[in-house]
Formats: C-alpha cells, sequence, structure tokens
C-alpha cells in the first residue's frame, strides 16, 4: 500500500491561484509543485473554489490508485452525500494526504460545523502520527480558516485507531474513521455515527486563548463596524477587559479581511507554495503586532519590528521590497507607508498594536517607551495623507490616547481613534454562543438553561463558555445514548461545577484587580453593589454619583453593570465571588 | 548494608513516584501549547515533577524540544534570560532578537521540532515584591505573547508558590491570566506503600502501622516522606517508635526547611494573610465560618492581594490544609489542617510541675488527633466501614508529639509485653503514658497495667482512651464502670475541655507500695 509521488518536494494541491502569489517567489526550486493545469484560475469548482474540476479529479484519480481502500472511500462519501472539495496530496510516499470534505448541510447544521471539515487519511503501515496531525492543523490554518478550525477526520488501517489519537492528543476535535471489512472488501461505518460519538468527547466550550474562525460567535456588527472603519482608513482604538474577546473580535475582522494574514503568521510558512481556497484577494493588508513579545523597548528596536511585519506582508503583495539593514528605520517605515498606500491597486494597509499597553507601561522602569510618539506621529500623518492607513490598537483602555503630553513632547495620539468598547455579548449573541457549541457536543442547549446562563454571566463570553462546559460536564455524566441531551434539567446541577472552576474564580479577580489598581471608584461602586441585595443597586449607584458618574461609566464601559439607571444589573458571578471570596476593603 | 535508595534532598529520586494521571495530563496541555502552573510548596515534589513532565512529553512526541531552566539566569535580566534561552535552543546572538524572532530563527533551523515546552523551575526566584518590573513578569508576559500567536508554538510550564501570585499582582500578568493550574498532590498511603518497595526488596518490609506512622508524621508531603524513609533505611528499628523518633527531630535538625514551608506561602513582603488563614484553620474543627476565614484573608494595606480562593489553593499545594466538599458554595467552609509534623501547635511558653505539663501536652496533642480524625482511620477491605489505626500508631503519633514538645525518651521504654507504651522525662521526672483502644484486647486491664510500670522515679502517668464508637457505649459512666471499677481507687472526675470526652483522676497504692495518680484522658474521634 503506498502512494506514489511524480514530483520530489513539498506538498501537491490540486490547483493554484496565480493571483495570490507571492511576487518574491518563482516557481524554479519551489517545494510545492504547480500544476499547469491550475493556472486557468478560480471559480471553476461547483463548490466556489478556484480549484478546476480536471485537477481536482485528477488528484482524486491518484489518491485512489495510491491508496488501497481510496476507492471504497470515495464511494462511502459520495453514498452519504459528501462531498471532496480539494486535495493536498504528500510530501513523500506513505505519506497522509488532506482531503478537504463538504458534508450534508443537514450534518452541518446539526453540529454547527463549517462548510468544510479537513480528513485526514493515511495510508501508511505505521498509522497515524503527531507529525501527520501537525500537518493538518498547518492545513486548517493556512486555508484561511475556511474549513472548521477544531474538528479532523482520521482515516488509517491499524487498530485501535481511537485509542492511539487519545493518546496523541491532538488539538481540537478529533473523529475518528476507522475502516472495516465486509466480504473482504474495506468498509466504512456511517460518518453521522462517528461524529456523534465523537464530537462530545473534546470540550468546545474549554477555551482560554483568542478564538477564531468558526468559533467566532455573536460580535457580527461588531466585526463590521471595525472591518469599515479600516478599510477606510479611520483608526480604531478596541478596548475593554482582559479575556473579553478583543483580540478574538479584530482577529475575525483581519482574518476577512486580509486570509493570507491568518496564515503567514504560522511558523515555517512555505511562502512559495500554492496558495489555498481561502487566500482570497486582500481588502485590507494586515500587520500584526503583539507588543508584550517586545523585548528590547527601544524607538528604533520597534520602528524596526514593524517595518519588518510591514515589508513581510508587502512583499506577498507584490511591492518589492529590499531588505537591508535601515540606518533610519523611523524614515524607512516613513517612506514605506507612503509608497505602499501610494500604490492604488494596493488596498488600505492596517498595522494592528495587539496589547498596546505594554509601550508605554510594561515593565522596564522608564513608562513608556523614549521616543514612542514620534512613531505614531509617522502612523498619523501618513494615515491622514493618504486616507490608506488605518491603526487598531487593542488594550484595556484609550488612556495613553487621551493624555496631552507624552515623554514630555505633545501626544501626537489625541483625538485620533474611535473608540470601541467590547464588553460582554449581547442576549442574542450569547444564546447563540451556547446553542451553537452546544449542538456540536450533543447539547439541546433549552430556553431556561439561557435564562440562566445570562443571568450568572452577563454574556461574559469566557464566563459564558465555562458555563457551557460545566454543563457538559454534567451532560457527561447522565449520558444515555447518542441523541441530543437536553439541558434545562441540567442546568441548575452545572451551577456548582461552573462556580468551582478555576477560570471563573480568576476572571471575577482580575476585574476586582484592575478596577481596585486603576479605577478605585468603579472598585468601590462594584464592591458595594455586588455586596448589597438586586433591589438595591439603583440606589447604590445614586450614592456613588449616578449612572453617569465617572465610576459606574467605567463599569458600563466594561460591560460589567447592564440596564439602566432606574434598573442596574450585575451578573450575578460577580456578586457570588464577592461574598465567597473576596476579602472586604477595608472602609468599605 | 545496601546503598541506601532514597535522598531527600534530591530532585532525581532514584525511585521516584510516577503520578501518572497528572504527568499525562501535563503533558497533553503542554503539547496543545498551553500555559500551565504547578503550584506547590516546599518538598511538594515540584522539581521531580517537572522532570517527569519533560520525560513524560518526550515519550508522548518525539518531536517536541523541551527545555528545563532551574532557576533564573545571573544577572536576573530580561536580556540574560532571553541570552540563556538563546543558548539552550542554539540559537545565535539571540540577545540581539526580539522573542518572537529568536522562536522563529529557532524553529527554521529545525523543521523536525513541531513544537517547544519551556519548563521554569523555582518561579519564586523570578518575583520580586511589589516590582511590577520583576523579571518574572517581563519574561513570562513576553513568553505568553509568544504563545498566543499561532506563531508561537510553544507550551509553557512554571513551577512555584507564593511567588506566582506576585507575579500575577498589579495590572495582573497575561500570563497567569489564562493559565491551568496544576499542584502535585500529598502522597497518598499506596503511594507510600510504592516508595517503600526496596525495604520489602531487601527483605525488610515495613508493615502497615509503619508506614501510616510515616504517613501521619508528613502527612503525605513528598520530601518529609523521603526523608522518613532515608532515615528508617539506616535503622536497625523499623518500627513505629523508630519512625516518631526520626520525625521529632525534623524540625530541629532542619528548621531552614521548615521556614521555607513558611516562605513558600507568606512573606512580610507579599503578603502574611496566608499565615493567618492557615493559623485559623489549624485551630479549626474543621468547620469553620466563611466570614471569619474571610476576615484572616484581609489584604494588609499596600501588600500583595490575594483572595480567599488564592489563600486556600496555595496551603492546600503547599500540603498544609485539607478539606471535603466544596470551598465555593458551603459556608461553614469544611477545611482543616493536615496531620503532620507541620501542623502540630507549637507549645506556648509554659511553667509547671510535670504532671501539669503532661496533662497540657496531651491535651493538646488529642485535640489535633480529634482534628485530624480522618487520617486517623484506614479503608476496611472490600469496601467494609472504615476502622480505626491501631494503638501503636496512636502511641507513635504521642510519643512524635511529646518529643518535639521537650520530653525525652527514656531508651529501655520498649513496645513488649509487660512494658509501658511511652516513658519519657522532663525535669528529672519520668512519666508514664499508655494508649488503649475502646472495647479492644486488655483495656479494661490499663490502670493495673499502669501501676505496674511505676517505680520510685514515675512522678506520673496518663492513661489515654481512644474510641471511634457512639455516644451510648463510650461514655463517663461506661468507663467508670469497666476500668475503674476496683474498690480501692480513688475516681475523681475532672474537668475535660473540648474535644475530650472526658477525664478523671485516679489515685490508688500499687503493689509495690508506691503511691500512684493517673490522669485517665478519654477522647472520642468522630468516624466523618
Amino acid at each position: 500500500m503506498s502512494s506514489s509521488s511524480p514530483r520530489a518536494g513539498g506538498r501537491k494541491r490540486a490547483s493554484r491561484s496565480p493571483a495570490s502569489r507571492p511576487p518574491g517567489s518563482s516557481a524554479a526550486g519551489t517545494t510545492r509543485a504547480r500544476r499547469q493545469s491550475s493556472a486557468q484560475g478560480r471559480g471553476s469548482s461547483e463548490d466556489g473554489h478556484p480549484g478546476d474540476r480536471g485537477t481536482l479529479t485528477q488528484h482524486q484519480d491518484a489518491f485512489k490508485a495510491a491508496v488501497d481502500w481510496g476507492r471504497a472511500l470515495f464511494d462511502h462519501l459520495e453514498k452519504e452525500g459528501t462531498k471532496n472539495t480539494w486535495i493536498t496530496s504528500p510530501l513523500h510516499k506513505d505519506g497522509p494526504w488532506l482531503l478537504w470534505l463538504k458534508l450534508p448541510e443537514q450534518i452541518q447544521h446539526r453540529f454547527s460545523l463549517a462548510q468544510e471539515v479537513l480528513l485526514l487519511a493515511v495510508p501508511s503501515n505505521t498509522g497515524v502520527e503527531a507529525r501527520d496531525i501537525d500537518l493538518a492543523h498547518r492545513e486548517i490554518l493556512e486555508a484561511g480558516l475556511r474549513l472548521d478550525s477544531d474538528v479532523l477526520i482520521v482515516v488509517d488501517l491499524r487498530p485501535n485507531l481511537a485509542d492511539r489519537l487519545r493518546r496523541l492528543s491532538p488539538w481540537g476535535q478529533w473523529i475518528a474513521w476507522p475502516p472495516g471489512s465486509s466480504g473482504g472488501a474495506v468498509s466504512f461505518p456511517p460518518l453521522l455515527d462517528q461524529i456523534r460519538r465523537y464530537l462530545p468527547d473534546y470540550d468546545i466550550f474549554e477555551r482560554r486563548d483568542p478564538v477564531r474562525g468558526h468559533q467566532v460567535i455573536g460580535r457580527r456588527d461588531s466585526i463590521h463596524e471595525i472591518a469599515v472603519r479600516a478599510q477606510k482608513g479611520q483608526s480604531v482604538g478596541v478596548f475593554g477587559l482582559r479575556k473579553v474577546g478583543k483580540t478574538t473580535l479584530v482577529r475575525a475582522m483581519t482574518d476577512t479581511l486580509d486570509p493570507l494574514s491568518a496564515s503567514l503568521s504560522l511558523p515555517g510558512r512555505d511562502d512559495q507554495g500554492d496558495p489555498l481556497p481561502g487566500e482570497g484577494e486582500p481588502r485590507l493588508l494586515v500587520t500584526w503586532l503583539d507588543c508584550q513579545s517586545i523585548v528590547k523597548r527601544t524607538r528604533r528596536a520597534f520602528a524596526e519590528l514593524v517595518l519588518r511585519k510591514l515589508r513581510e506582508r508587502l512583499h506577498h503583495a507584490g511591492l518589492p521590497m529590499k531588505d537591508a539593514a535601515d540606518p533610519d528605520p523611523e524614515s524607512s517605515l516613513q517612506a514605506l507607508l507612503e509608497r505602499a498606500t501610494g500604490k492604488p491597486d494596493l488596498p488600505p494597509i492596517c498595522v494592528v498594536l495587539d496589547e498596546y499597553d505594554f509601550l508605554f507601561e510594561s515593565s522596564d522602569p522608564q513608562p513608556a517607551i523614549r521616543g514612542i510618539e514620534q512613531v505614531f506621529a509617522v502612523f498619523r500623518a501618513c494615515a491622514q495623507q493618504s486616507g490608506k492607513l488605518s491603526l487598531v490598537v487593542i488594550g484595556r483602555d484609550p488612556e495613553h490616547f487621551r493624555r496631552p503630553r507624552i515623554n514630555g513632547v505633545t501626544n501626537p495620539m489625541l483625538n485620533w481613534l474611535t473608540l470601541h468598547w467590547v464588553g460582554p455579548l449581547d442576549r442574542p449573541g450569547a444564546d447563540e454562543l451556547l446553542e451553537t457549541l452546544g449542538r456540536r457536543v450533543g447539547l439541546g442547549v433549552g430556553s431556561a438553561t439561557r435564562e440562566l446562563a445570562w443571568r450568572w454571566t452577563g454574556g461574559h463570553p469566557l464566563l459564558h463558555r465555562q458555563y457551557g462546559s460545566a454543563l457538559l460536564t454534567v451532560a457527561r455524566k447522565g449520558k444515555g445514548g447518542n441523541e441530543s441531551t437536553p439541558t434545562d434539567p441540567l442546568s441548575e446541577a452545572a451551577l456548582d461545577p461552573f462556580l468551582e472552576r478555576d477560570a471563573v474564580v480568576d476572571t471575577c479577580r482580575e476585574i476586582f484587580d484592575l478596577l481596585s489598581t486603576r479605577y478605585t471608584s468603579s472598585a468601590a461602586l462594584l464592591e458595594e453593589l455586588a455586596r448589597e441585595s438586586a433591589s438595591q443597586a439603583a440606589e447604590v449607584i445614586q450614592r456613588h454619583g449616578g449612572f453617569a458618574a465617572p465610576g459606574a461609566k467605567m463599569l458600563r464601559n466594561f460591560g460589567l453593570i447592564a440596564g439602566d439607571a432606574g434598573a442596574p444589573i450585575l451578573p450575578e458571578v460577580i456578586r457570588w465571588y464577592t461574598r465567597m471570596y473576596l476579602p472586604r476593603t477595608p472602609g468599605a | 548494608m545496601s546503598q541506601n535508595p532514597y535522598n531527600w534532598t534530591l530532585h532525581t529520586p532514584t525511585r521516584p513516584v510516577v503520578r501518572a494521571e497528572l504527568l499525562a495530563d501535563l503533558s497533553r496541555r503542554l503539547r496543545r501549547r498551553t500555559g500551565c502552573v504547578l503550584l506547590g510548596g516546599r518538598g511538594m515534589g515540584k522539581s521531580v515533577l517537572l522532570q517527569q513532565v519533560g520525560e513524560q512529553i518526550q515519550r508522548d512526541d518525539a518531536s517536541v524540544r523541551v527545555v528545563r531552566f532551574e532557576g533564573p539566569p545571573t544577572p536576573p535580566t530580561l536580556s540574560a534570560s532571553v541570552k540563556m534561552l538563546g543558548d539552550r535552543l542554539g540559537v545565535a546572538k539571540a540577545n540581539r532578537l526580539q522573542l518572537e524572532e529568536l522562536f522563529e530563527e529557532y524553529f527554521a533551523q529545525r523543521p523536525g521540532v513541531s513544537s517547544c515546552v519551556l519548563l521554569f523551575d523555582e518561579l519564586d526566584q523570578y518575583a520580586t515584591p511589589h516590582d511590577r518590573h520583576s523579571l518574572g513578569r517581563q519574561l513570562f508576559n513576553r513568553l505568553e505573547a509568544v504563545r498566543k500567536s499561532t506563531r508561537g508554538r510553544i507550551g509553557i510550564l512554571a513551577a512555584g508558590g507564593l511567588g506566582i501570585y506576585v507575579l500575577r499582582d498589579v495590572l495582573g500578568s497575561a500570563f497567569m491570566s489564562r493559565v491551568y493550574y496544576a499542584h502535585p498532590s500529598l502522597f497518598s498511603a499506596a503511594e507510600i506503600e510504592e516508595l517503600s518497595e526496596p525495604f520489602a526488596e531487601r527483605g525488610t518490609p515495613l508493615s502497615e502501622d509503619v508506614r501510616k506512622a510515616i504517613h501521619l508524621a508528613s502527612g503525605g508531603n513528598p520530601a518529609l516522606v523521603t526523608y522518613g524513609l532515608e532515615r528508617l533505611w539506616e535503622r536497625s528499628g523499623r518500627t513505629e517508635r523508630d519512625v516518631a523518633a526520626i520525625y521529632a527531630r525534623f524540625a530541629s535538625e532542619y528548621p531552614d526547611f521548615v521556614q521555607s514551608i513558611r516562605d513558600s506561602i507568606a512573606h512580610p513582603s507579599f503578603s502574611e494573610a496566608p499565615l493567618r488563614v492557615w493559623e485559623r484553620i489549624r485551630v479549626g474543627s474543621g468547620e469553620i465560618p466563611r466570614a471569619e476565614l474571610l476576615e484572616a484573608a484581609a489584604t494588609e494595606s499596600g501588600k500583595l492581594r490575594m483572595d480567599l480562593r488564592d489563600i486556600l489553593r496555595l496551603l492546600r499545594s503547599a500540603g498544609l490544609i485539607s478539606g471535603e466538599g466544596t470551598t465555593d458554595t458551603d459556608d461553614p467552609l469544611r477545611v482543616r489542617a493536615t496531620a503532620s509534623i507541620l501542623n502540630l501547635p507549637a507549645p506556648s511558653e509554659r511553667r509547671g510541675g510535670v504532671i501539669d505539663l503532661l496533662r497540657e501536652d496531651l491535651i493538646s496533642l488529642l485535640s489535633s488527633i480529634h482534628d485530624w480524625s480522618p487520617d486517623f482511620f484506614r479503608p476496611g477491605l472490600k469496601g467494609d466501614a472504615k476502622i480505626i489505626v491501631p494503638e501503636c500508631v496512636f502511641t507513635a503519633f504521642l510519643g512524635m508529639g511529646l518529643l518535639m514538645r521537650g520530653w525525652a525518651v527514656e531508651r529501655e521504654a520498649v513496645q513488649g509485653a509487660g512494658r509501658t507504651d511511652l516513658k519519657l522525662k522532663r525535669h528529672g521526672g519520668t512519666v508514664v503514658v499508655e494508649t488503649k483502644l475502646w472495647d479492644r484486647n486488655d483495656y479494661k486491664e490499663v490502670q493495673g497495667q499502669v501501676e505496674g510500670y511505676w517505680s520510685g522515679a514515675v512522678r506520673a502517668a496518663a492513661v489515654v482512651m481512644i474510641s471511634d464508637a457512639g455516644e451510648r457505649s463510650f461514655n463517663e459512666e461506661q468507663y467508670r464502670r469497666r476500668c475503674l471499677s476496683r474498690a480501692d481507687l480513688k475516681v475523681t472526675e475532672a474537668a475535660a475541655p473540648p474535644p475530650l470526652r472526658g477525664r478523671f483522676v485516679v489515685e490508688s497504692t500499687t503493689a509495690q507500695g508506691f503511691a500512684a495518680r493517673v490522669e485517665h484522658i478519654l477522647l472520642r474521634l468522630p468516624r466523618d
């Protein structure tokens, strides 16, 4: 059993899109071989992919010829109404094949799956290995998140596939699909059964890092607003509490408008290979920088870093770059920005500074990187002159953009940003999150469950997910069959396991820590609100200066109190945390 | 004598206990590039676990590169840390690179490496009191940024105690904000049995009672368990009394270790709130109103902010407290100090005669036994009800406690027929302590046995009668009837402070003509 590779080198894909090809790369010496037949462009596939059917068919034929059970797999997929839309063939003999599958719509909906999922087919006798899983993961990320970012179907012939996958502990949700034999021929069990069996094993709610792709739920309006502004060359400040979903929100915008920016962030990306279907024409050229990772806190080092990242992105957009060391990185940055924004055929540029607060207050003795304001001055000048540069900063609050002076000089960022506060999800968004992810793991999330979750978390996405995770834990204990479990009878029972979670308590504590360090009037108000009964809330706020006073306003910005002045609402989890764990502040 | 397989001061034990479940969990999380923290006090086995996690990851996936750091570099600066990281990864001129570039460079050089797991030991050394510019915060926030980005491909595990909370303080730490907490648990009875296998291999297996005595003295603290086994290996005797003698010396022999345990949970520069909560739990009876703990947990002005959950987690991870039920919703909280030499109350400044001192010490120790009563039971066979440990274990525990309180053991007082349980000396006076379990063996003859030990040197004696029986069968009246019914005894009922069940002072004349005065102290251990 083997697959043959007609060319040495890297992975081969069913087609490529010449428009997305990095201009700096050439076919010579590429690791991903280019298929002549695919050069005719995109859109010919009936599924909307840029690949052409002829190429796909050839690859399918190659797969069927190379893999003993390849034909049986395709017969089965066809029988179940599942389409193969893309194939990445292996690097070497016996290497794994990656097949994109479009499942029938009713299955997609039933399990909240993305339009397409990835199947990892391992023909080798050794069975699936960790590096195969890594390869599949990379394919998903490089696909511009068009594939379902959490699901991987794995097929190999060796016994105990599920056990082996369990030991490998791949990321996300794996579905073991081991073929059996019937009358001497290879046969496959119904894929639906396997999906139903394995999806609930993985706790899709338990995410603490920013999510992407299909997991971004309930933020459509915000994503749209930021996307519109960025495309217009306006600068935006995205602010809010930690873990409330700021990075998720901006990533969703950049993944949509510049899918390549997602895959560019992958380590060791082979930029000379064939682009995948998700990598369409960018509507924005995104350069992403996490300011927290900066070690050398000098103006020059910061400018160099921005310059390097910007060059990398522009290089992929076809703007040739010289890569020499810059005697003056700021001037180079200015020149590069002017050149890029002056190109009429290039989309606007968007520079994202995540955790921007670290530029101003991080860990070093000085309060801000010396001269940092000059780099911002370059951004602002270019943005105002060209209208094609957008700066998106992500952080806790806009304080550093509001100070009249910085490092002793006039703050060039004053009145520049459009503020966008990210609070908890709204009620429909919160409901959608529970329902969507619940379907994925076989939970039928009912109205009583949604109501209770909303009352306790106030829509905070991480807390809402933690409640979903607790719900799944409770449901698993009483699990009967493979059918969907209605959650309403379990919703109260999930409350204790929810409250026992470190992530829940840590989130509440962080809120109080932040407020008591930076917004003392808000901290005092929140503590008093939490200790008093809900019916006293309006009166408490009045005692603290009213709904529009700074203390209450910051709590509203952070989404910690909702409702109106007459009936303010505080998430129950904040009340619970205060009563159970928060030592009383002296004098409170 | 064969070579001692134990060395409690080493982080590379020859016979490590494998905590398979925890190892598998951490390996899985780290291979998924999660940020993790291993929270534990001194001696809880963090360093050993870190080593084992590294080995487990390599077994699970050889394409993962594991790099372990024993502590911060010298000088403890960010640039030195980055250089050290670069050196370990084989990336030249790392200090000229941003951290993200360093990893990019590394992965570009090593295409066969799928991801990199960084293990940091001694996290507390990275933390500086009230210094938001500390190396820990600088380094870990940056590493977190690299981990979080898809470019990162790194998992991080850092092990420490109180320093973990220091890193988190002041506007929070991005790393600490998303970490998964794990903590090594205390050794269980089964793990102590596993660790003591070399004794069996040598042909001198440790009895279940001896292992139980080790468990009670050490509380299951891995370093303390290993210390006991190491010392026991070299002794000719391997009884419960030997265990008591070994552990009784520990605090005076290794005061720095005991202090470092305290430092791992509280420090004047950071916060002393954990110490206050610990003290409150130590004097509690197992059920403490939440309000009292919240009061003890109050943050001192300008000090490290910790909430009650932090403090309970810290104390638990140091093996100093344990509890049942949930600390998240219960009030009162069911939480108690772990049975261990680390939790035995220190003697207060005292004056008085030998009799008074003995009574005071016994009452204090018996109060601890009462508070820790779940630890003085062992599981029944095949699902039967749990059973109370035998007399010898109680004797060993009391002996150890008395030794720690300044009493000296008379060498000839060894266990055996016709010999006293404990014969101790203080201020030149000798005392005898006899421990019995109610309704077992010759318990009714206890007064006569103590009289039999009496000599001219004996100044006082005490009988400790312990039972897990209910109120109806174990009470003062029953005790008088069954154990103090001799007509020649002058029995006086004395005050019995809680949690004692009763107390009698019995005066008599022994067969040899000595005037004997024996204190009988009754203690009932709750089964729940």
